[in-house]
């Protein structure tokens, strides 16, 4: 027999062990793809705006059409406009949209007219900017925003809310005082040219710059912007040069992300999420804090409820039940866990939501007269055990669950009687004159069911950790006289510790990321803070509603998928975070 | 009292405590679900109420008596204030069947509340009928025949022969009302049903239930085509997960070494099994439907452009999107099944002259088989319960056509789907209005809780059998 | 050295294990069609060495060879070598059995189905004999196609020789056959490879002194990965060359 032919069988282990690694490395590869795509589609987003200049060839092909007619200079414009407005005396910036007229004098002082036509006008109010010489103004196209140069180079925007003019925060640039302005309504953003013949872009509402251009000595030069606001013509005499404005997502940066913005038509600097555009004349809000922070907050409430349930019934479950009982147990928890979370929100939202409204006070006084039944229960029943001489270690089940039930039955009685004599009938109204608002969705609703949703998580978790601590342990501290919850308490709890601290990481990482139960429940408006009785919106349940509307290559998308991103690494560090302290848990067991 | 502290008893009554508040909130659930979905189908008798009005004259309602409780319940006819000395007494919430048109008093509202204190007699009319209507609405009513006679119908069958004439049904508010033959769909009489015949008719209601298509903005009919097309997605993701996880899994546990490297990718294959599905879900809009899809649509559909073919959500892209997020199960199932199965018998079979390749096809995979079904089932499991990702990939309210039908290339892998879950979050948004939505939105969770649970219990009886199996084969490492 | 020559050479032979050294130069000859005992404290590397015969190191992670092994002096570590072909020729038995979840049939024609053997004749005949030749048809032969895991443990490790004996190999490599049975077991085993001795060439590792006294014809001694001495039986057993060897046969050894 030969011991060298190579056979039939051979190739076949070989093709076979190409195809599964090639499959095993295409699936590898698959799931990096998913983080790396995103990565992709995100990047766009923090691409840098620029300004390039066009050469003579392209600029007469080009056939662009520039915005308004072509006038010689800016005060021939000025005069040409108050000629055909028929003003009574010159005014220095005459800015007009469709239906306004706003007038304007160097020192500040201004006159804001609604006009029809030419003939019927009304002055809708006047007043004094508050900036010493104004060296150049523009108006938005919509008329929403006003910006206005002062003489030490820094641009004003104002935003007219109610015919009110309310000032933003300025935008300071090189300093060199600004010979015009000029808005770029589709990205918000304004290009300001000054006696440095240098162009500069920025976006109004943020202040940041994002290019600019030098053109080289040509004096008192003019901008003109196309039709498709892409391009920027220069004139300076006879010299013409266009530049094209390459702005493509100047709503979204870090900044407007992460930091209160000013956005026109509101009052102050907020942290405002509004992506849907009703027109084009609002601008994308796009800062990612208040769904953030909604994230959070539904996944607080949710550890808040679920934490101590979860940990104390898989206590009880791993150490005191009999092993018969945590079979079964573990088995009904298994099918809670497997629950699709449109179930628990559609539950959540039409059932336990108008539930709790009517039964507020119920619930909040049961959180504190249950305990201390339970208390009073143990108690007696301790001293009760002590005095016949039984063990004390362990009740019976059906007398912590009569305890339970005298709790609840006791908390109805009361709470309707409280009701009635405190809160003069009615809890909610009570609230409410306390200045606090009853949200029908609201956190309460989130933490218990989002919190049944964790529940399981962190009762399996924990139950392994404790159940698998070798029992020489327990014995051990037993055979030295402690009670069960002794050696519950003193020894096995801090050994499972890493245990149980992975069990609440897995939980919270499930509450991160669920979606269903939120996108039901929660209401979907974006606040901030952490009032328990108001809604919020999180990152997954604006992914799940807005996705599908945003078009694909638009900044909205891009930020949608950012959060996407920020969610994938969130759970993804913490679910490392639990890998390893089970790892680590495991080798500690091990050792014992 | 510092004893009873020390001690700790108050600890083992809290975690005991809570222990049962976990269960009973979960019996709660379940059996709210069931109780409720299993209600929608039942049916409930007919029943005339007497009722004093608030003029002092008489009107009569008939419907279902669908809850009684006590409260501050408006009266249709008071909206503006409570009446304090109405608090204490019983409301009653009847059905009375849809809208119709009732020209004395307007459109009247299907659900009332009505003050059991003026309540002045209730009755069962032996021939109170219920009419399902081919246009979704439920009438009830008493039968009468066209020349004002009482009718004289056979009450103990619910599929008699419809007369051929127009009928004429007397309602119990004493409103006559034509209603034509045609329209009526299905008929029985509750009140003369005995307990039997009620619980075939129930068996019956389930089956059309889970037979039949929506209609009327899925408030009524059946949910067949979401079952369908949650089927079909699963079936579909399976086809594709399962090959791709299991090759994935013994590429693995099989060839990858022990190397620093591969215990990276493995911990990140599992940690990806928990990444939020919605996550995956915009992952597979943005590369699936919007990249890859409109490739596709440029290559081979390009004269359907701009109309897009698989450039928009649709079955494929859901399961694709799907087969991915349930990826690392079926991975993690499959590698756990291989790590139970012990080294000797591979050895065994390599020292048998077996090749590799060949132990693992005849040795490993028979034994991980269980494993691998486990896996699968926890992946369906998942799948049919998976919502958040769909809407993003291809699922809609109401699809006009199934996914697979008579029609030439009879899998339509591009059209969009219905799915159960997704119709539970349509039709529990519609049960914010109308209690017969809220009875129907129970019923469609309990089809889809039945599914999951059956599906996860079975994977847990096969994954407590494998565990048996394996004591069996147990040998240890040693001495091979 | 009695009627024939050498079946298996040993040259120099080092293994090496996640870079510990498991064997450390051994060389050595296993004659033909004789049986040949491995003897030596646990964890000495008889086991290793065995599996450096068939080639089984190769499974573990890690693994480093120097030296060479001749079989019938054909080197059995050259690049194009078919390791199925040489497993097939040189067999083996582990100290645990370790049947194949399937019934006895099958475990026993598993070898043979893998070279293609699809004939329902010659499988038949040949998991027959290989049944006789392991003295376990008499127990089975009704309930062949019973699962083998439900035979007793002595029951299973003859199957599991069956099994390696079907594929007709010219070696069998038994590392502990007898440690996990009882004595009754261990006696029928023992038997067994008396029986065997006249068409196998057999390697045994074993920490029975009597056992190895009793079945093999040449001993070997091992210790830390070194061979010690080896020869006949019959010397080794009453005259060592080496006082480590007489320590261990006789029982002193740390
Ligand atoms: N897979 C392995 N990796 C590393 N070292 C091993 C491995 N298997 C065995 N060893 C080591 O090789 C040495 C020899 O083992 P072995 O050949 O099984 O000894 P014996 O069979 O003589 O008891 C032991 O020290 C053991 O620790
Ligand atoms: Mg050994």
């Amino acid at each position: 027999m030969m011991l060298s032919s190579f056979t039939g069988r051979q190739w076949i282990d070989r093709i076979a062990r190409w195809c599964v690694s090639a499959v095993g490395y295409s699936v590898m590869l698959a799931l990096a793809m998913i983080f790396i795509f995103l990565l992709l589609q995100v990047a766009p987003l923090f691409s840098k705006a620029s300004i390039t200049p066009l050469a003579k060839e392209d600029t007469v092909a080009s056939s662009f059409r520039l915005l308004g007619s072509v006038v010689d200079d800016a005060e021939n414009s000025t005069r040409q406009a108050q000629h055909a407005l028929k003003l009574h005396r010159p005014v220095d910036f005459v800015l007009s949209t469709a239906d306004t007229l706003f007038l304007l004098e160097r020192d500040g002082r201004y006159r804001w007219l609604s006009h029809q036509g030419t003939d019927s006008r009304r002055l809708l109010s006047s007043g004094q900017l508050d900036i010493a010489e104004i060296t150049a103004a523009t108006m938005s196209p919509t008329g929403q925003t006003l910006l206005v140069a002062s003489v030490d180079g820094r641009i004003h925007p104002y935003t007219l809310l109610h015919q009110e003019l309310i000032a933003m925060q300025p935008i300071a640039t090189s300093g060199t005082q600004i010979q015009q302005l000029l808005v770029q309504a589709s990205t918000r953003s304004v290009v300001s040219l000054d006696d440095s013949d240098t162009i500069r872009l920025f976006h109004i509402a943020s202040g940041r710059e994002l290019a600019h251009y030098h053109w080289d000595k040509h004096p008192n030069s003019l901008m003109q912007l196309s039709e498709d606001e892409q391009y920027l013509q220069l004139t300076a005499g006879t010299m013409r040069q266009v530049v094209k404005l390459h702005n493509p997502h100047p709503e979204a940066s870090w900044r407007q992300l992460v930091r209160p913005v000013h956005y026109e038509g509101r009052r102050s600097a907020d942290y405002v999420w509004q992506s849907s555009t009703v027109s084009d004349n609002t601008e994308a809000k796009l800062s990612l804090v208040p769904l953030t922070i909604g994230t959070l907050k539904a996944a607080w409430y949710a550890m808040l409820f679920a934490t101590p349930l979860a940990i104390f019934a898989a206590a009880y479950t791993a150490f005191f039940a009999p092993v018969s009982w945590r079979y079964r147990i573990k088995a009904v928890m298994e099918v809670l866990e497997s629950l699709p979370t449109v179930i628990l929100g559609f539950l959540a939202a039409f059932l336990l939501a108008p539930w709790l409204e009517l039964h507020l006070l119920l619930f909040l006084g049961s959180l504190i007269i249950v305990p201390v039944t339970i208390m009073l229960g143990s108690c007696g029943w301790f001293y009760w055990r002590k005095k016949q001489q039984y063990g004390t270690d362990q009740p019976s089940w059906w007398l912590v669950l009569l305890s339970l039930l005298t709790g609840v039955v006791l908390t109805t009685m009361l709470v309707s009687n409280a009701e009635t004599y405190l809160f003069h009938g009615d809890f909610l109204s009570w609230l409410a004159n306390r200045g606090i608002d009853y949200q029908q969705r609201n956190s309460l609703i989130i933490g218990i069911a989002m919190g049944i949703a964790v529940i399981p998580t962190i009762f399996s978790l924990t139950d392994e950790a404790i159940y698998h601590v070798p029992t020489s342990l327990t014995q051990g501290v037993i055979a030295l006289g402690a009670s069960r919850w002794q050696a519950l308490s003193t020894l096995i709890l801090p050994v499972a510790a890493p245990g149980i601290l992975a069990a609440c990481l897995l939980g919270l990482g499930r509450a991160l990321g669920e979606t269903m139960i939120l996108l039901m429940a929660t209401g979907n408006t974006p606040l901030l803070g952490f009032d328990p009785f108001q809604g919020m919106r999180t990152l997954t349940a604006t992914l799940a509603i807005e996705a599908p509307e945003a078009s694909l290559e638009s900044a909205h998308f891009r930020v949608l998928v950012l959060a996407a991103l920020l969610l994938m690494i969130l759970t993804f560090v913490v679910n490392t975070l639990v890998t390893l302290l089970r790892q680590r848990l495991r080798h500690r067991y091990l050792q014992l | 009292m510092k004893q009873w502290w020390q001690h700790g008893s108050l600890w083992v009554w809290f975690s005991a405590s809570a222990l049962l508040c976990t269960l009973l909130l979960f019996i709660a659930l379940i059996s709210l679900i069931v109780g409720k979905g299993l209600q929608h189908h039942w049916p409930a008798d007919l029943i005339t109420f007497q009722v004093q009005t608030a003029e002092g004259g008489r009107a009569t309602v008939m419907g279902q008596l669908i809850k009684q409780e006590p409260g501050n319940h408006y009266t249709t006819d008071n909206q503006s204030e409570i009446d304090p000395s109405l608090n204490t007494a019983q409301q009653l919430l009847i059905d009375q069947g849809d809208t119709w048109f009732m020209p004395s008093q307007g459109a009247t509202a299907r659900y009332i509340w009505l003050d059991d204190g003026n309540v002045l007699q209730r009755s069962k009319p032996a021939d109170a009928i219920r009419l399902d209507m081919h246009d979704g609405r439920v009438l009830f009513g008493v039968l009468q025949s066209s020349d004002a006679e009482p009718a004289i119908v056979d009450t103990q069958q619910t599929a008699i022969d419809l007369p051929g004439e127009p009928w004429l049904l007397l309602h119990a508010n004493g409103q006559e009302i034509q209603v034509d033959t045609g329209d009526v769909k299905r008929y029985h009489f509750p009140n003369s049903l005995n307990g039997l015949q009620k619980s075939l008719l129930f068996l019956k209601q389930w089956w059309w239930f889970l037979t039949e298509d929506p209609h009327h903005q899925s408030t009524a009919g059946g949910v067949f085509p979401a079952i369908f097309g949650t089927m079909v997605m699963v079936l579909l993701m399976s086809v594709i997960v399962t090959p791709f996880g299991v090759l994935a899994a013994i590429y693995l546990h099989e060839y990858a070494g022990k190397s620093w490297l591969t215990q990276v990718v493995r911990v990140s294959v599992y940690n990806l099994a928990g990444i939020p599905s919605v996550v995956m879900g915009l992952f597979g809009l943005a590369f699936f439907v919007y990249v890859l899809g409109g490739q596709l649509d440029q290559l081979f559909y390009a004269d359907q452009l701009p109309a897009p073919t698989y450039g928009t959500p649709g079955l494929f892209w859901a399961s694709l999107t799907l087969a991915l997020l349930t990826l690392p199960v079926v991975i993690v199932a499959t590698e756990e099944g291989l790590a139970q199965l012990p080294m000797s018998q591979r050895l065994g079979s390599y020292a048998l002259g077996a090749t590799q390749t060949e132990t693992i096809w005849r040795i490993v995979a028979p034994q991980a088989a269980p494993a691998m079904m486990t896996g699968l089932i926890l992946a369906v499991a998942r799948a049919a319960g998976e919502v958040a990702p769909l809407m993003l990939v291809g699922v809609v309210k109401s699809a006009p056509q199934l996914p697979i039908d008579g029609e030439f290339p009879y899998v339509h892998l591009e059209r969009q789907f219905m799915h159960l879950g997704y119709h539970l979050y349509d039709v529990g948004f519609q049960s914010a209005n109308t209690e017969h939505a809220m009875s129907l939105s129970f019923a469609v969770a309990l089809v889809l809780l039945m599914l999951i649970v059956l599906l996860n219990l079975s994977a847990f009886m096969l994954r407590q059998h494998l565990r048996r199996k394996y004591k069996l084969v147990q040998t240890s490492m040693e001495g091979v | 050295m009695t009627t024939s020559g050498t079946k298996i050479k040993i040259n120099n032979l080092s293994l090496w294990l996640q870079n510990q050294a498991i064997i450390k130069a051994v060389t050595m000859a296993i004659p033909t069609q004789q049986v040949t005992a491995l003897i030596g404290p646990s964890g000495c590397g008889k086991s290793s060495l065995l599996r450096c015969m068939n080639r089984m190191n190769e499974l573990l992670t890690d693994s480093r060879i120097e030296g060479d092994i001749l079989l019938d002096d054909k080197t059995v570590y050259g690049k194009k070598i078919d390791v199925s072909r040489l497993r097939c020729r040189v067999g083996m038995v582990f100290q645990k059995p370790n049947p194949f979840p399937k019934s006895i049939y099958e475990n026993v024609a598993f070898g043979l189905r893998l070279q293609g053997e699809k004939n329902r004749r010659v499988l038949d005949d040949r998991v027959e004999t290989s049944l006789k030749q392991a003295a376990l048809w008499g127990e089975v032969k009704h309930r062949l196609h019973d699962s083998a895991l439900n035979l007793s443990s002595g029951q299973q490790q003859r199957l599991v020789i069956a099994r390696a004996i079907a594929l007709q190999p010219e070696v069998l490599l038994l590392d502990e056959p007898a440690s996990a049975l009882d004595p009754i077991s261990t006696l029928k085993i023992e038997e067994l490879i008396y029986e065997l001795k006249s068409n196998y060439t057999i390697v045994i590792v074993t920490h029975n002194m009597q056992q190895a006294a009793r079945v093999s014809d040449y001993t070997a001694f091992m210790n830390a990965g070194e061979l010690i001495e080896w020869g006949e039986t019959h010397t080794i057993f009453t005259q060592p060359l080496h006082q480590q060897t007489e320590d261990y046969i006789t029982g002193r050894f740390g």
